[in-house]
C-alpha cells in the first residue's frame, strides 16, 4: 500500500507529542511537513523531530505540499472549524483532536463540510485502541456481568493549562466566554472540555444514548485560572444504566511550559478507571499499567512512571485504512456529536442545577 | 454479639467506666435503658485519620470528596449510603444541605453538597457475591494536598498479610486490645465504649436523626428525578 503523505497543524494541542513516535515509525505514513502555531511550539517540535520541514503558516506548508492527503489538526478548539475549511478545499482528509468544537451549530457546518467533499473525518479518542478496553468490552459481551446497571468512571489528570495555554482560555478551549453559573466568575472550557473519553465510552460500552444528566462544578483546586477544575456527573442512560463519572483536572502538577519529568506533584498524572456493576457482578479496571514508581530527579518525589499503551499505533492504522479504503472511522462526526451534546448538557446542568434530559 | 459485648464489657472494666452498655445489634447500643445509635464507622482508624488531616491543616482549601462503596448483593443500598454520607460529613467536618440520586436497582450514585459548595460524590452498589468483603474508597481532594485510603495506582486495598499456600489466607488485625476482632468489629466495640464514656447520648441521636433526614431526601430524589435541598 503506498504511504500516506500526511502533515500537522498548528502543534499547540496537548496530543501533540503523542504522534511524533507513531509518524516517524509508521510505514503506512510518509510524514510530509508541519505547519507551527507560533514560535514556542516551533521550537518545541525543532528540539525533539529532525528532518521533517516546519512551516510559520498553514497555507504555505499547503501550497508547498500539494502531495499532503491529510493532516493531524494538532490544533486548539478554536482553531478546527477554520482548518477543516482550509483542508476540504484541498481535499485533505482530517484526523481532528478530540473535541471538534462545542457549538453545535459550527459542528454541523463540518459534517456538511465533510461529507460534501467525500472526506475522512476522524476524531481523535485514543481509548478505543486501549488493551485493556478492548477487554472489557468484550468480557461485557460475553455476558460476564450479566445486565449493566451502572458504568462508574474517572478520567482525571493534571492540568494542561501551563503547558498549553489555549486550554486556560474559554474562548480557544470552549468556543467563547460563558460564566459557569450564576454568582461564579469561572467560566466554561476547562477540565471538561479536556475528557470526552469516558463520555464516549459509556456509549461505547453500553450501546446506548443518553437519557439524563446531572453535574455539580466543585470549589478549584486552582483557583488562579478561568476555568472549572473539579466537577462530578451522574446520569442515566436510555437503557437504564446509571453512571457516575470524574472529568476533572484532580492530580495536581508543577506549573511548567513543556511536560516532562517533575511534571508531577501529586504522584499520578493520570487516571481512567472504570467499574462496571452489573446483574452478576462487578468488573473494576484501571486503564493504565501495571507501572513502575520512582523517586529520583528532577524533584525527588514519589512518582509514577506510565508504561504507557501507544493508542496511537492503532489509531493511525485505522485511519489510514480509512482513507485507503474508504470506510467511514469508528469515531467520526456523527457518532460523536452525542458525546459532545452530553458534555453540554453537563455544563447547562451546573448552570441550572437541575437534570438535563437529553 | 457475644464475642463483641464481652470485649465492650472488658474495656469498660479496664477503663473504670461505670456504664451500663449492652449492644443491641451492629447499630445500637443501650446505656443505662437508653437506646443510642452508634454511627459505627465513625471509629474506623482510617477515617479517624482522614478527619484529622482534613480539618486540623495537612490538607487546604478542600474541594471534592469522593466515595465508592461496593457490597454483597441484597444488602440495601440506602443502608450503605447512611454510612457514607456520615463518613463524608464526619471527615470534612461539614454538613451536606443538598442531594442528588440516580438509582438502577441494587445501585445508586448520588451527588450531595456541603454548605460551602465543596461537592461529595458516592458510588454505591450491591453486587457481589455473598461473602465478599466490601471495597471502598475514600478520597479528598484538595488545593493543598490529597487524601485517599486506597494507595496510589491501585484499585484495591492491601491486607496486613497474605499466606500463599495450600490455602490462601489473608490478615488485617488493627486493635492490640481488641485482638482477634475484624475492622468493622472493633469499630462497633470502639463506637459502644466511646458513646458509654462521653455519654454523647444526645449528640449521636441529633446525628443519626440528620442523617434519616439526608436519606429521605435522597429516596424522594432517586423517586422524583430532582435533585433535593435541605
Amino acid at each position: 500500500m503506498k504511504p500516506l503523505k500526511i502533515a500537522m497543524m498548528s502543534m499547540t494541542h496537548g496530543h501533540t507529542r503523542k504522534y511524533y513516535q507513531t509518524l516517524m515509525d509508521n510505514p503506512k505514513l510518509d510524514w510530509v511537513a508541519v505547519a507551527t502555531a507560533n514560535d514556542d511550539v516551533k521550537k518545541i517540535f525543532l528540539n525533539s523531530v529532525q528532518g521533517i520541514p516546519c512551516y510559520d503558516s498553514e497555507l504555505e506548508m499547503l501550497d508547498a505540499h500539494p502531495e499532503i492527503e491529510a493532516v493531524v489538526l494538532a490544533s486548539e478548539n478554536a482553531d478546527h472549524l477554520r482548518q477543516m475549511k482550509l483542508c476540504a478545499e484541498r481535499g485533505i482528509h482530517i484526523l481532528s483532536m478530540k473535541i471538534p468544537t462545542f457549538d453545535m451549530d459550527e459542528y454541523d457546518e463540518m459534517i456538511e463540510i465533510v461529507e460534501k467533499n467525500d472526506l475522512i473525518c476522524q476524531i481523535e479518542l485514543e481509548m478505543h485502541y486501549n488493551p485493556v478496553i478492548v477487554r472489557m468490552k468484550e468480557l461485557l459481551e460475553a455476558g460476564q456481568l450479566g445486565k449493566l446497571k451502572s458504568f462508574n468512571a474517572t478520567n482525571i489528570t493534571l492540568s494542561p493549562v501551563w503547558a498549553f495555554p489555549w486550554q486556560g482560555v474559554p474562548e480557544k478551549s470552549y468556543g467563547k466566554r460563558v460564566q459557569i453559573k450564576e454568582g461564579d466568575a469561572r467560566c466554561r472550557g476547562g477540565a471538561l472540555c479536556d475528557h470526552p473519553h469516558i463520555f464516549d465510552m459509556i456509549r461505547h460500552m453500553t450501546g446506548s444514548e443518553f437519557d439524563s444528566i446531572y453535574a455539580e462544578v466543585a470549589p478549584n483546586i486552582r483557583p488562579d485560572i478561568q476555568e472549572e477544575d473539579m466537577l462530578s456527573v451522574i446520569g442515566r442512560m436510555k437503557d437504564g444504566t446509571v453512571f457516575s463519572l470524574d472529568p476533572s483536572w484532580a492530580k495536581m502538577e508543577e506549573r511548567i511550559p513543556v511536560p516532562g519529568p517533575g511534571w508531577e506533584v501529586f504522584p499520578k498524572r493520570m487516571e481512567v478507571n472504570i467499574t462496571l456493576n452489573g446483574e452478576k457482578g462487578t468488573l473494576m479496571a484501571d486503564c493504565f499499567g501495571p507501572n513502575v514508581y520512582h523517586n529520583g530527579c528532577p524533584n525527588d518525589r514519589y512518582t509514577v512512571q506510565y508504561t504507557y499503551f501507544d493508542e496511537w499505533i492503532g489509531l493511525i492504522d485505522e485511519f489510514v485504512d480509512n482513507i485507503r479504503n474508504h470506510k467511514t472511522p469508528l469515531i467520526n462526526l456523527r457518532w460523536h456529536k452525542a458525546t459532545i451534546q452530553a458534555m453540554n448538557a453537563c455544563y447547562e446542568s451546573i448552570a441550572t442545577g437541575k437534570v438535563v434530559k437529553l | 454479639m457475644k464475642v463483641l459485648q464481652e470485649k465492650l464489657n472488658f474495656l469498660l472494666e479496664k477503663y473504670s467506666v461505670d456504664v451500663k452498655a449492652e449492644l443491641k445489634d451492629e447499630k445500637t447500643v443501650v446505656i443505662n435503658g437508653v437506646e443510642v445509635p452508634l454511627l459505627a464507622h465513625r471509629n474506623e482508624r482510617r477515617f479517624l485519620e482522614q478527619k484529622n488531616i482534613v480539618t486540623g491543616g495537612t490538607l487546604q482549601g478542600v474541594s471534592v470528596m469522593r466515595v465508592a462503596r461496593i457490597i454483597e448483593k441484597g444488602s440495601d443500598i440506602y443502608e450503605a449510603l447512611y454510612r457514607e454520607l456520615d463518613i463524608c460529613r464526619y471527615v470534612l467536618g461539614r454538613k451536606l444541605i443538598s442531594i442528588m440520586v440516580m438509582q438502577n436497582d441494587n445501585v445508586l450514585n448520588a451527588i450531595s453538597t456541603c454548605e460551602d459548595g465543596v461537592v461529595c460524590t458516592l458510588e454505591i452498589s450491591a453486587t457481589l457475591a455473598k461473602g465478599e468483603v466490601p471495597k471502598d474508597k475514600h478520597e479528598i481532594i484538595a488545593q493543598r494536598g490529597t487524601c485517599c485510603d486506597v494507595v496510589v495506582d491501585a484499585q484495591l486495598k492491601q491486607d496486613s498479610i497474605y499466606i500463599f499456600g495450600e490455602e490462601n489466607q489473608k490478615f488485617t488485625d488493627v486493635d492490640f486490645e481488641l485482638f482477634g476482632l475484624t475492622i468493622e468489629q472493633v469499630a462497633i466495640v470502639r463506637a459502644a465504649f466511646g458513646i458509654a464514656q462521653k455519654n454523647n447520648i444526645e449528640e449521636m441521636k441529633t446525628l443519626a436523626g440528620e442523617l434519616d433526614q439526608l436519606i429521605a431526601m435522597a429516596k424522594r430524589s432517586a423517586e422524583n428525578g430532582e435533585r433535593e435541598v435541605l
